[in-house]
């Protein structure tokens, strides 16, 4: 799965030449226009894999927002003009979804499931009880905010610390399909109860940043 | 329009919070979550001769959550254990009247009602087995 | 030449504009001159006083006078329940809950009150540049929402400004500070104007400028220390006389402008003596306010900004350790307890190189220059200060672009129908944080027409919410079983309809006179009409000094510069005009001291750009 996006390169319609994005011809420094929404992985020209190389994002998006940004086509003919504005929007997204682990792992499980919906509400056993635990614990902190802060910077570590395995956990299965993609249909099920787990951990560490506002 | 003056009551003075020691042998105890906010729900009920004589629960969520299960503990105490097993989650939504974005907490709710007898009965069965 | 956009920093107090000289951006002021213009308009007999002449107006038209209109813009008359009792001229509900100002028996909107300003500001630009200026960007606070932002840009329409782009005040500074500066890493930027606060985290690396988060309260600013002071003087002055009524306009006035002063004084001494006088109630008043006293007075406005500094934090997950540096604008932050406070919050001392007062239109003009293709070498990533969705049954809030989403973006929900043969779907938008739409504000309602008639739930309609790198909101539809375009008619609920726009500015009294060479007409005939007569004057002193060849060519050029004055080329005509100066220079040497025909030598403020 991490190679055949290889194939799905696009053409400029300008200049002809193989591009590295389907949103902007380099070569010809044009703005292309779009007749189908490209995938977020090709937009980047980063494989479709979860163990991303940030930095290249971070770069290509930066580099692709610096040609399409609707500041530089305020002169431009109005068709022009509305594929700025169509094509950053999509840049956005794409970027926002891919940057963070968790919505990345959610925009590849779809890809992987091609639309088939995954049970959502499967989680890892006695996931449940810590977490309800983990939220009596905070309730009686968050009494006293001032006097346990502490207790409370504990708790946070801890459900850090969590999320932490949690992602690796991710990361190992998405490197696992690539190993042996004949599993796949199990590897996702079970990266999807990780996604499933996330959200608990979330509503938790929300809590305690509420807490901590002034 | 705005919540249901029910839920808002629910939310503000929610009923019969608070928990059993779930080892004892006549209790039973449903932890549920709802996958779409994160919100969690335990359950517990106490059973003597097959009727529930008391209920109580302990919610971490949004206010809709909280008024469900209260309204749900409430509903089951007294009823017997097949009575309360006939509890809908839409009706939790008519009488609360839940706007549609919330609805999953009266489903949460209802999970948690079946979540407790279920646990109830597999501990009765475990017990007579020794 | 390429074209010019201007800044414009369009305040709750004061307003200024900048643009990009040869040299670098800088305020367009007149040499030795504060180029600051007051947001202050009063009417008058004879039109609007705008600026620093309306100031007076204050005291003495106390119900003529308008001030902080910014803090109206794009609100509905229920949202300003609070400050109208605060303000002195009078609101009214005109319909659909819009605001109007009532001023000598005839109602204004807040957009056409803002647009008188901005014409001042436009043509104090014209006349100090010497060429019409038709574009500019204006700024706007960060946490101002689609409505604020759209009731913006009419004012600018109405004034005759192209809007070519609205920006935030802090990302301005931003942008003013860091090409400034040239540093990378998180910048914390804190806003306190008269009558807005906001904060934003910006990250800057390479040429990207892009807005982490952004956080703040548009009813938060010196205004209301100035309110607070104010309360705390009037209760003195109760105390001592009980029986005078302090709530009339009058006396406001006054306790307002002597909070403003004891403010500034207090900026820079440690207490201030004051004399409250109102002569017509006869009230004489003194007493002592030291800075300690003041600083508690406002210390919970403060402590409210730093709330928004911690949620903007935690929106960006940084620390304050993170932020590399503070940079303090609006004239709020000129304050020592301000300061204090801030740095005390962020361990750090801010940045306060570039003056607070020019800061957010220097980095407009540097926006403008860039849009005006000027130059590519930065870009500003900014946005949405407030989540924007839609209502679902129950008003319940449904958002469907997050707060902090970098604009421009787009998002698409799918809706269906409830009743069979139904062929339209009402969708009301909104603008907030809260899970309720009361919480929320309605930016408007939206009517989805020409769905095909189906069953109940058969058509899916996709409605796509657009947000444009100005932060402003349009919508589109889709119905997607059919691949019908759906229309899609927007019922703006605060701001104006196109046609209100369009019917103000051709009321607009003084329309003709917007146009900048209709007003260099006027000017330059009026000067020819005192050059003709100085000429005359002084044409005994001519047939001695001039050949009787330079004579006739100053006759013929006369005649010239007549026909052309009754064109309409202001241009045309200031160049025939140029023509006449040179050939009447010996005759004004020779009568120097001659005002009218020195006039003439004047160079052309258009030739020198």
């Amino acid at each position: 799965m991490k190679h055949d996006h290889l194939s799905s390169h696009s053409v400029c319609l300008g200049c002809n030449i193989t591009m590295a994005t389907p949103l902007f011809c380099f070569s010809c420094n044009s703005i292309q226009r779009l007749s189908t929404k490209p995938n977020y992985f090709e937009i980047f020209d980063l494989p479709y894999t979860y163990n991303l190389d940030i930095k290249r994002l971070e770069d290509n998006y930066q580099k692709l927002a610096a040609e399409l940004h609707p500041d530089f086509y305020l002169q431009s003919a109005s068709t022009e003009k509305r594929q700025s504005q169509e094509s950053s929007s999509l840049l956005n997204r794409a970027y926002t979804a891919l940057k963070c682990p968790m919505s990345r792992a959610s925009y590849l499980l779809e890809l992987l499931s091609h639309g088939k919906p995954l049970d959502e509400r499967k989680l890892p056993a006695g996931f449940l009880e810590d977490i309800f635990e983990l939220q009596e614990t905070l309730e009686d902190l968050l009494v006293d905010v001032e006097d346990h802060a502490e207790e409370l910077a504990a708790v946070k570590s801890d459900v850090e610390k969590r999320l932490n395995a949690l992602q690796e956990a991710v990361s190992q299965l998405f490197g696992n399909i690539e190993k042996d993609p004949s599993n796949q249909k199990n590897i996702v099920e079970s990266i999807q109860v990780n996604l499933n787990a996330e959200r608990y951990l979330q509503r938790l560490l929300e809590r305690i940043s509420r807490s901590n506002q002034v | 329009m705005a919540y249901s003056d029910k839920v808002v009551d629910h939310y503000n003075s929610p009923r019969n919070v608070g928990s059993f020691k779930k080892e004892e042998d006549n209790v039973g105890t449903g932890l549920v979550g709802a996958p779409e906010c994160g919100d969690v729900m335990k359950l517990q009920i106490k059973v003597e001769d097959n009727r529930i004589v008391d209920a109580k629960f302990k919610t971490f969520g949004c206010g809709s959550a909280i008024a469900s299960s209260s309204l749900a503990t409430e509903w089951v105490k007294g009823k017997s254990i097949d009575e309360a097993l006939t509890i809908k989650n839409t009706d939790i939504v008519e009488e609360l009247s839940l706007p549609p974005v919330k609805i999953h907490c009266s489903v949460l709710a209802e999970d948690a009602i079946r979540s407790a007898i279920k646990d109830y009965k597999d501990r009765r069965t475990e017990n007579t087995a020794e | 030449m390429k074209e010019t956009i201007i800044g414009i920093d369009l305040g709750t107090t004061n307003s200024l504009a900048a643009m990009v000289f040869e040299d670098g951006p800088e305020a367009i002021g007149r040499v030795g001159e504060n180029p600051i213009i007051p947001s202050v308009l009063s009417k008058t007999k004879e039109g609007w006083i705008v600026g620093k002449g309306a100031l007076p107006y204050r005291l003495s038209a106390p119900d003529q006078t308008v001030y902080s209109i910014k803090r109206l813009m794009g609100l509905d008359f229920e949202e300003l329940e609070e400050d109208r009792k605060d303000l002195p001229f009078e609101i009214v509900k005109a319909q659909r809950q819009l605001v109007k100002v009532r001023l000598g028996g005839q109602e204004y909107t807040p957009q056409e009150l803002s647009a008188e300003i901005l014409k001042k500001v436009k043509q104090e630009a014209e006349d100090i540049l010497g060429f019409s200026v038709q574009k500019a960007v204006i700024t706007v606070p960060a946490y101002f929402d689609d409505a604020q932002r759209q009731a913006t840009r009419d004012a600018g329409k109405i004034a005759g400004l192209e809007v070519v782009r609205i920006i935030n005040e802090p990302t301005a500074a931003a942008i003013a500070y860091g090409l400034d500066e040239k540093k990378e890493g998180y910048i914390a930027v804190y806003d306190l104007g008269g009558g807005t606060f906001d904060v934003s985290i910006l990250k800057i690396s390479g040429k990207i400028f892009k807005v982490v988060a952004t956080c703040g309260n548009t009813h938060l600013g010196g205004d209301d220390f100035d309110y607070a002071l104010g309360s705390t003087l009037k209760a003195a002055v109760q105390q001592k006389y009980p029986q005078a009524d302090l709530n009339d306009s009058i006396s406001q006035q006054t306790f307002k402008q002597i909070a403003e002063s004891l403010k500034i004084e207090l900026s820079s001494s440690l207490e201030a003596d004051y004399h409250i006088e109102i002569p017509e109630k006869s009230i004489f008043f003194q007493g002592k306010l030291t800075v300690a006293e003041f600083e508690s007075l406002i210390r919970n406005i403060l402590d409210e900004t730093l709330v928004s500094c911690q949620k903007a934090l935690d929106d960006s997950h940084v620390t304050t350790q993170d932020i590399e540096e503070i940079v303090l604008v609006g004239g709020s932050t000129r304050i020592p307890c301000v300061r204090k406070c801030v740095e005390q919050f962020f361990k750090r001392t801010p940045h306060v190189a570039i003056d607070p007062y020019k800061v957010v239109a220097i980095g407009a003009a540097i926006q403008g220059h860039l849009l005006a293709g000027g130059r590519r070498d930065f870009l500003l990533l900014d946005v949405i200060p407030l989540s924007l969705g839609i209502e679902t049954l129950g008003g319940t809030f449904s958002k469907i672009i997050m707060q902090n989403t970098t604009i421009p973006t787009e998002a698409s929900e799918l809706f269906t129908t409830h009743v069979d043969q139904q062929t339209s779907i009402d969708i009301n938008i909104y603008q907030g944080e809260r899970e309720l739409v009361k919480d929320c504000r309605k930016l408007g309602q939206f009517k989805l027409r020409g769905i095909p008639p189906m069953k109940a739930g058969l058509p899916l309609a996709e409605v796509t919410l657009h947000v444009d790198a100005n932060g402003i909101l349009t919508v589109s539809a889709l119905e997607k079983r059919s691949e019908q375009k759906a229309e899609i008619e927007i019922i703006p609920f605060h701001g104006l309809t196109q046609y209100e726009i369009d019917q103000i500015v051709e009321d607009s009294f003084e329309h003709a006179l917007d146009d900048f060479n209709e007003r260099q007409l006027i000017e330059f005939r009026n000067t020819v009409e005192s050059v003709f007569k100085g000429i005359e004057q002084f044409w005994a002193t001519a047939e001695t000094i001039l050949t009787p060849s330079q004579q006739e060519s100053i006759r013929k050029q006369m005649s010239v510069v007549e026909k052309f004055s009754k064109g309409n080329d202001a241009q045309a005509l200031k160049a025939q005009m140029d023509i006449l100066g040179d050939l009447t220079r010996p005759l004004a040497d020779a009568s120097i001291g001659n005002a009218v025909l020195s006039e003439l030598q004047k160079p052309s403020p258009s030739s020198s750009s």
